[in-house]
């Protein structure tokens, strides 16, 4: 089986096993997501490129709502498209000489950016068509053990059911449990073998590790929506120290701008003086 | 490293984030009894088509008629303000004056100024129009009358899907390939950035003190009369909706912040180039997003779908609880009810834009900055940080009145005696301002009426030949 045939397979596969909308929806909203960013490149018009990055990075975000991820959506349209978005296209206006700017590369970024492409296509292609990885981004459909998949089964703690986790466990896995549901797993006659074992132990492992965010984990409700109460806790809890050197990061940037944007006296001239000396009173007006 | 935190946050953070309704039969459906009612099998696929129709009907109409009739009223209340009369000419008070301005303005020529970039001038309007349509799914109608209950951004949700909309008035502002335009862009830059920031932490503090996003449970918190409504829960709260209100005004680019637009300076700033429907869907837009902006400060603030008294939030609670199972012609009614009463709250809140709009001279784009970095930006922060505090050592009630605790029995209130004077103060406080506002305006409309007679005898534009109307 070529890995074209592969991924073709398992993308029929999850297909058949999904609602038939949400797979309409993600391949609309794949289709678009890649036109656009096909557009970004293609176009010398700058204003036409973000004009084209808005509709990549808006399908971006129909695809984190597909996975149930609205907040990350709502942040990608506030963060991307509401703030930086606004600000290249402000920037372009406050910058350009000719009426359209247009962006002419030359033959050397061509092939630069052509060569960052390739590297980043080529290391998606090796991560996505190792056998285990490829297993794992269809955990749900296939990785499952039997006894895990029937109506949601509960096995030491350990639970399979359909939503945006689709393993969820009410406690740290210990290494023992997780010995124990793999032996499990192993006796079950009815599981896929193959990589789909590394697979599973690999979802195991992921599963300890991503819940450790939260202080309890609740089983999920199919009808509950994305845990925003959890994703607060997490940031503000256990992940306290990354977001608030994040948060450093950002008042220095927002002083290196007021210091930028501060007016200030060209050095050296009779005029530069002359200014200097009015800029000093506005500056004493202005803090005052 | 587990942060320890307090008691009252850790019972919120371990709550499923689904939406507190007030249970009953969990697996009622208002829309299967509905159709049960009808005789109509319950699958989902009449449920789709179901959806469609309602999103046919209901949706498209709202979010047409919205511009309509908010057009209509501006006009009749920038007349009334300047004493004039208004439209009077189609239909009973000049009603159908907008339907008569949108047919004009569909046979007018779609004209593109020659310098311009086609592309983007012909889907500018669109890409404005288009989010403040989205926007309108988030609002809760009713307790049951939602578009999707279970979308635990809300408010975020509308924030985030009405800054697109500003790409569309930027992008239409440069295409048009003006100076007038383009500067008006410019602003309208401007002022978006900046004014997000105070907007945002207003709803974050609003949302402190709930602690969820989601505008349904919000409405559902709000169930229990005036002193649940949010905007009583603490006194920044209170200041956060005057905050919420200005930066509104601004990110809608309603005057006084009209920048982008002012016709004294700019002709007609963004949208000088445009003629005919894509002119209207950028008309369409702005007057869409006023209401979706007063219905996510109703929402959030005012108590949603509530009444004042709490009434429908108990009766909606009582139907549901029944002995009997769920009454589903009293939830019918009680919903409608409800979606009355938001939508009422909504015009209000539009109303007042509207006065603000033709009251209010329009200040120059260096003021409008500087009301917002110097003086909303560090008032937000200092409510945020004041709410945060408040929460720490006096956190209200965040539950869901009927079903968790009576909001009119001083008994279920034990333990929370300062959330419940500070709710009960602030109402009394909000609703003596409410009464002076009130009584001014009807002694100056009183009073006015009786000293200086505006309008009471026929105008000479009345009396032209062959027009036989008053």
């Amino acid at each position: 089986m070529t890995p074209a045939v592969a991924i073709l397979g398992r993308g029929a596969v999850a297909a058949a096993q999904s609602p038939p909308a949400e797979v309409v929806l993600f391949y609309a909203f794949a289709g678009l997501t890649a036109a656009s960013a096909l557009a970004v490149v293609l176009s010398r018009n700058v204003l036409r490129m973000s004009v084209a990055l808005m509709f990549a990075l808006g399908g971006v975000a129909g695809l984190f709502v597909l996975l149930q991820a609205e907040f990350l959506a709502a942040v990608q349209l506030v963060v991307y498209v509401g703030g930086t978005l606004i600000l290249i296209v402000f920037g372009v206006m406050l910058t350009s000489k000719s009426p359209f700017s247009r962006l002419d590369p030359t033959g050397g970024e061509v092939a630069l950016a052509g060569g960052l492409a390739a590297v980043l296509l080529a290391t998606l292609a090796v991560a996505l068509l190792r056998p285990d990885q490829r297993a794992s981004a269809a955990l749900a459909a296939a990785a499952a053990p039997a006894f895990l998949r029937d109506g949601g089964d509960v096995a030491d703690g350990v639970r399979y059911e359909p939503g945006p986790q689709r393993l969820t466990t009410d406690r740290r896995l210990v290494p023992e449990a997780k010995a124990q549901l793999l032996a499990r797993a192993a006796s079950d006659g009815r599981r896929p073998a193959g990589p789909d074992r590394r697979a599973f132990a690999a979802a195991l492992d992921g599963l300890s590790v991503a819940s450790r965010g939260l202080p309890v984990k609740q089983p999920m409700d199919p009808n509950a929506a994305y845990p925003m109460a959890g994703l607060g806790v997490a940031l503000l809890g256990d992940y306290l120290l990354p977001f608030e050197l994040a948060s450093v990061l950002l008042l220095a940037v927002m002083i290196g701008a007021a210091f930028l944007a501060k007016a200030r006296p060209k050095d050296g001239t009779a005029a530069g003086k002359t200014s200097a000396a009015a800029s000093d009173t506005l500056r004493a007006r202005q803090w005052s | 490293m587990a942060f320890p935190l307090p008691a009252h946050l850790t019972a919120l953070a371990v709550t499923p984030a689904g939406v507190a309704v007030p249970t009953g039969d969990p697996s009622f459906s208002l829309r299967a009894w509905l159709f049960g009612q009808l005789g109509l099998p319950y699958t989902p696929l009449t449920d789709l088509a179901a959806s469609l129709l309602v999103i046919g009907t209901f949706f498209i109409g709202l979010a047409g008629m919205v511009p309509v009739l908010g057009i209509w009223a501006e006009r009749k209340v920038s007349a009334r303000i300047q004493s004039r009369r208004g439209p009077n000419r189609v239909g009973p008070a000049g009603l159908l004056q907008s339907i008569a301005d949108g047919i004009k303005l569909l046979t007018k020529e779609d004209l593109a100024p020659a310098a311009a970039d086609r592309l983007l001038f012909r889907i500018a309007p669109y890409i404005a129009f288009a989010p403040v349509f989205a926007a309108f799914v988030a609002l809760p109608f009713g307790p049951q009358a939602t578009f999707e209950p279970r979308l635990a951004v809300g408010a975020f949700y509308v924030l985030a899907v009405l800054s697109v909309e500003a790409i569309g008035v930027i992008l239409a502002g440069w295409a048009s390939n003006n100076k007038w335009s383009v500067y008006g862009a410019m602003r309208e830059a401007c002022q978006i950035v900046s004014y997000e920031i105070p907007l945002g932490l207003s709803i974050v503090t609003a949302v402190l003190c709930a602690g969820t996003l989601n505008l349904v449970e919000l409405s559902h918190q709000q169930a229990g009369g005036l002193h649940t409504w949010l905007v009583f829960r603490n006194p920044f709260v209170l200041v956060a909706f005057g905050v919420f209100f200005v930066a509104s005004l601004a990110s809608n680019k309603r005057a006084p912040f009209d920048l982008p637009e002012s016709e004294s300076e700019l002709v007609a700033g963004y949208h000088t180039e445009y003629s005919g429907l894509r002119f209207g869907f950028l008309f369409f837009a702005e007057y869409a997003a006023m209401f979706v902006v007063g219905g996510v400060q109703t929402a959030l603030f005012l108590g949603g779908w509530n009444d004042p008294f709490g009434g429908i939030g108990y009766l909606h609670h009582r139907f549901l609880t029944d002995p009997a199972g769920p009454n589903g012609w009293g939830l019918l009614a009680v919903n409608l009810l409800g979606t009355a009463v938001f939508v009422v709250k909504c015009a209000a809140l539009i109303g007042l834009q509207m006065w603000v709009r033709w009251t209010l001279p329009r200040p120059r784009i260096d003021q409008v900055l500087y009301a917002c970095v110097k003086v909303l930006l560090p008032l937000s922060c200092g409510l945020l940080l004041g709410a945060a505090v408040w929460q720490l050592f006096l956190p209200g009630r965040a539950d869901v009145p009927w079903r968790d605790y009576h909001p009119y029995d001083r008994a279920s209130w034990a333990g929370e005696t300062g959330a419940l004077v500070t709710q009960l103060g602030l109402t009394a406080a909000g609703l003596g301002v409410a009464g002076l506002v009130a009584g001014w305006v009807g002694y100056a409309y009183a009073s006015g009426g009786r000293t200086k007679p505006r309008l009471s005898e026929a105008a000479p534009i009345d009396v032209q030949p062959g027009l036989t109307t008053a």
